[in-house]
């Protein structure tokens, strides 16, 4: 196996293949804060790509209710239990080796690709540990939903002093989830037939029908079980990224490239996605503060990776939900989730300015500029001093034509005093 | 005889061979299977794709010697007068979805299994022959099957205790056939015992055992008696002839377990009311074809008194009860 970089465990790790970086990364950051469970994003998702015969079980985008549910169920637990078999007890950060390129500190533990060897099955040593979930495990995407997780032990019962923060004692949050369009996709290794493709201008993750044969690895290995199997063409399928749409070739968009479907349907504005540069030296993204995307994961860190540990170096980011107890959201996005609910609760001036450009319109934002403007409101967060200003943020595209222009204040609309009723 | 099979059983059980075969380092059927498949990806347009995959797949399950498992148990029961010529197998998750149902113009029989079912060659047997002789009950005259009329005239609650004893006493009776034909698996004799002691809790455990034995050795019932048994202990005795065995010269003494059910509400109760003259006036207003014996629980021995004590019809019984 080749040695590649992965900055998000701060380390190199083991991989199938060689380390090569497209032009541009597709990225995004949820907000698992604002969700309110809508399934909005899902069937945006299912009415534009999944809606034909055999694609019954397939859901490209889904949300799941954490910790009970899953989709396929239990495929966050079971992957880490894998894990934890191949290597147990040494599954750890040191998050004291911390610097540019290792953000949240150093991986101690093994990725899906390194314990892969340590499982050697009948056609021996896996590419990446994995297992292909049973169909029944795909048959209830909405399994566990809104069902909250209460004192240890005790079933069926709420904390009654379950809700006060920083921590709820009872609580359950929406995992909002995609393809990752990692940059080390587990699928892509896995795949004997070379069927999937990491696009070199891009980097978005498909599978070549063509050449896919229905073996299923890529479903065994990708541990976010993201890939599905279409049983009447006998492929595989998955998330596309909505490629047409981040190309500009969308019918309306007047060749603009705009974010997703999911991304473009969220009506709790949980949603941004956009396209990072790429450094082809390091293989790190290129620094670029006016990137929402780059400043909210590599600037303002406030967006963490889901679960870093698997060693794919994911594409999708997270702000953790503040509510939940720690040990569960260090386990689902590593060090970081501390200081990212720290700056998420107390935002600064920029964040809170980049805050209000999440699902503003349907282009993808590749910069932004925040213009000043003025005090409005002044508190205290957890004991220290926090202003608001009324700031202005404008959303640019690629080409730099203006897309958007929010104010951190919602904007008001007056109506004539004489049809103050009227609508 | 005529079968099918369900594609996705088909081909579950397929796979799952495959991946036995792999690993005992087995490739050669994996192999073969991908060589076929391969063809078809290649050689055969999108549309008729699926189509030639369950071909494969059905291909294989029968080279595999499942299709033969089932005829051979099959061939045991067909062959009487009536007895169906299709037979279709569909796929289940759930052990108790398992079963058989004839079609109504009787012509086709369907079966719904699960996988893991199907893959044991014993669990499939018992299975097939447990469900098969439920087939040729119905199909005899003598049996007198008839589901045009309820079980209890009574009320739905009633209704689903008798349907289970009724369900679970020609189970049991099928299964004591089973066994001395050799066909029983081990332990199941045992189930069966604690289903027939759950629905029967007022007999009391010694009682019990021997109305179990009796029924399990029994020459087999008939619809019409099976009926009679589900109403009650003492039913169920006269059916057998063992009352007097059972019961002695005295009158039955129900035996009402901790935990076990309250037949009016069907909840597990360890509060059983004493069952007076005014209670058993009150229930009877509802519901006539209740017996002392049979039991009551407290809450609904309250319920009941409550709504009695409240009623016009029930001049007999007083506010004073409730107070």
């Amino acid at each position: 196996m080749s040695q590649v970089y992965n900055w998000q465990l701060g380390r190199k790790m083991a991989y199938p293949f060689e380390e090569k970086h497209p032009d541009h990364q597709f990225a995004f950051v949820f907000n698992i804060n604002r969700c309110i469970g809508c399934q909005t994003c899902s069937m945006a998702c299912k009415s534009t790509w999944t809606f034909s015969k055999g694609q019954e079980y397939m859901w490209w985008n889904n949300v799941e209710s954490k910790p009970y549910g899953g989709y396929p169920q239990n495929w966050d637990v079971k992957a880490l239990q894998m894990l934890e078999k191949a290597n147990p007890g040494k599954q750890e950060w040191d998050a004291t080796k911390n610097g540019a390129r290792r953000p949240y500190g150093a991986y101690g533990g093994m990725t899906m690709f390194e314990a892969a060897s340590r499982r050697i099955g009948p056609e021996g040593p896996q590419r990446v540990l994995g297992y292909l979930p049973s169909d029944e495990e795909w048959r209830f995407p909405n399994t566990g939903e809104d069902a909250a997780k209460g004192p240890k032990g005790a079933r069926g019962t709420y904390d009654k002093q379950g809700a006060s923060l920083p921590e709820h004692n009872s609580w359950f949050f929406y995992l909002q989830r995609i393809c990752n369009h990692c940059t080390y996709p587990a699928c892509l290794a896995a795949c004997p037939r070379k069927a999937i493709y990491k696009r070199p201008e891009d980097g978005i993750v498909l599978i070549d029908q063509e050449r896919c044969r229905g073996y299923r690895k890529c479903v065994e290995a990708c541990p976010y079980k993201k890939p599905m199997f279409r049983a009447n063409t006998r492929t595989s399928e998955k998330c596309i990224g909505c490629y047409p749409r981040i190309e500009g070739k969308e019918e309306l968009s007047n060749g603009t490239p705009w974010e997703t479907r999911c991304m473009a349907a969220c009506v709790g504005k949980i949603r941004m996605q956009g396209l990072v540069g790429i450094d082809k030296k390091t293989g790190d993204w290129s620094n670029d503060p006016q990137n929402p995307i780059y400043f909210l994961v590599k600037k303002e860190k406030v967006a963490l990776p889901l679960y870093p540990q698997f060693g794919t170096e994911p594409n999708g980011y997270y702000i953790p939900p503040r509510w939940v107890p720690r040990p569960y959201l260090h386990q689902m996005f590593g060090p970081g989730v501390e200081e990212a609910i720290e700056r998420y609760t107390a935002p600064s001036r920029e964040l809170l300015a980049v805050m209000q450009l999440f699902r503003a319109q349907q282009a993808i934002i590749a910069r932004f500029e925040i213009k000043e403007g003025p005090k409005v409101y002044e508190t205290k967060i957890n004991g220290k001093p926090w202003a608001l200003f009324n700031d202005t943020v404008i959303g640019y595209d690629a080409k730099g034509n203006e897309l958007v222009r929010m104010t951190v204040e919602e904007g008001l609309q007056k109506r004539p005093a004489e049809r103050a009723n009227s609508i | 005889m005529f079968l099918t099979f369900n594609d996705a059983l088909c081909e579950i059980l397929v796979e799952n061979e495959f991946q036995d075969g792999l690993s005992k380092g087995d490739f050669q059927l994996r192999d073969s299977f991908r060589k076929q498949a391969d063809e078809i990806y290649t050689k055969v347009t999108l549309r008729k794709r699926e189509t030639s995959f369950f071909t494969l797949y059905r291909r294989f399950f029968s080279k595999l010697g499942y299709t033969e498992r089932v005829k051979g148990i099959l061939e045991e029961f067909s062959g009487g007068d009536g007895f169906p010529e299709e037979c279709y197998f569909a796929r289940t998750f759930r052990e108790d979805e398992e079963g058989a149902q004839l079609s109504e113009d009787g012509v086709r029989l369907g079966f719904q299994i699960r996988a893991e079912t199907l893959r044991d060659p014993e669990q499939c047997a018992y299975l097939l022959r447990h469900e098969l002789t439920h087939i040729l009950d119905i199909l005899d005259p003598a049996f007198d099957y008839d589901t045009s009329r309820p079980l209890s005239e009574v009320s739905p609650s009633e209704e689903s205790l008798f349907r289970d004893r009724y369900r679970t006493l020609w189970d049991l009776s099928i299964d004591g056939r089973l066994e001395r034909k050799g066909f029983l698996p081990q332990d199941l004799k045992d189930r069966r015992a604690s289903e027939f002691r759950s629905l029967f809790l007022n007999l009391g455990v010694e009682a019990a055992e021997q109305v179990f034995a009796a029924l399990w050795n029994d020459r087999r019932p008939s619809s019409g008696e099976l009926r009679q048994m589900v109403t009650g202990a003492v039913s169920l005795c006269a059916v057998l002839n063992i009352a007097a065995e059972i019961f002695g010269e005295g009158e039955f003494q129900p035996t009402f377990g901790p935990g076990s059910s309250c037949p009016l509400c069907q909840f597990p109760t360890h509060e059983w009311a004493e069952p007076t003259e005014e209670l058993s006036r009150a229930v009877n207003e509802e519901y006539p074809a209740w017996e002392p014996t049979q039991g009551i629980c407290s809450q609904c021995a309250n319920r009941y008194l409550f709504t009695a004590a409240f009623s016009t019809n029930s001049p007999g019984i007083t506010r004073k009860i409730i107070e």
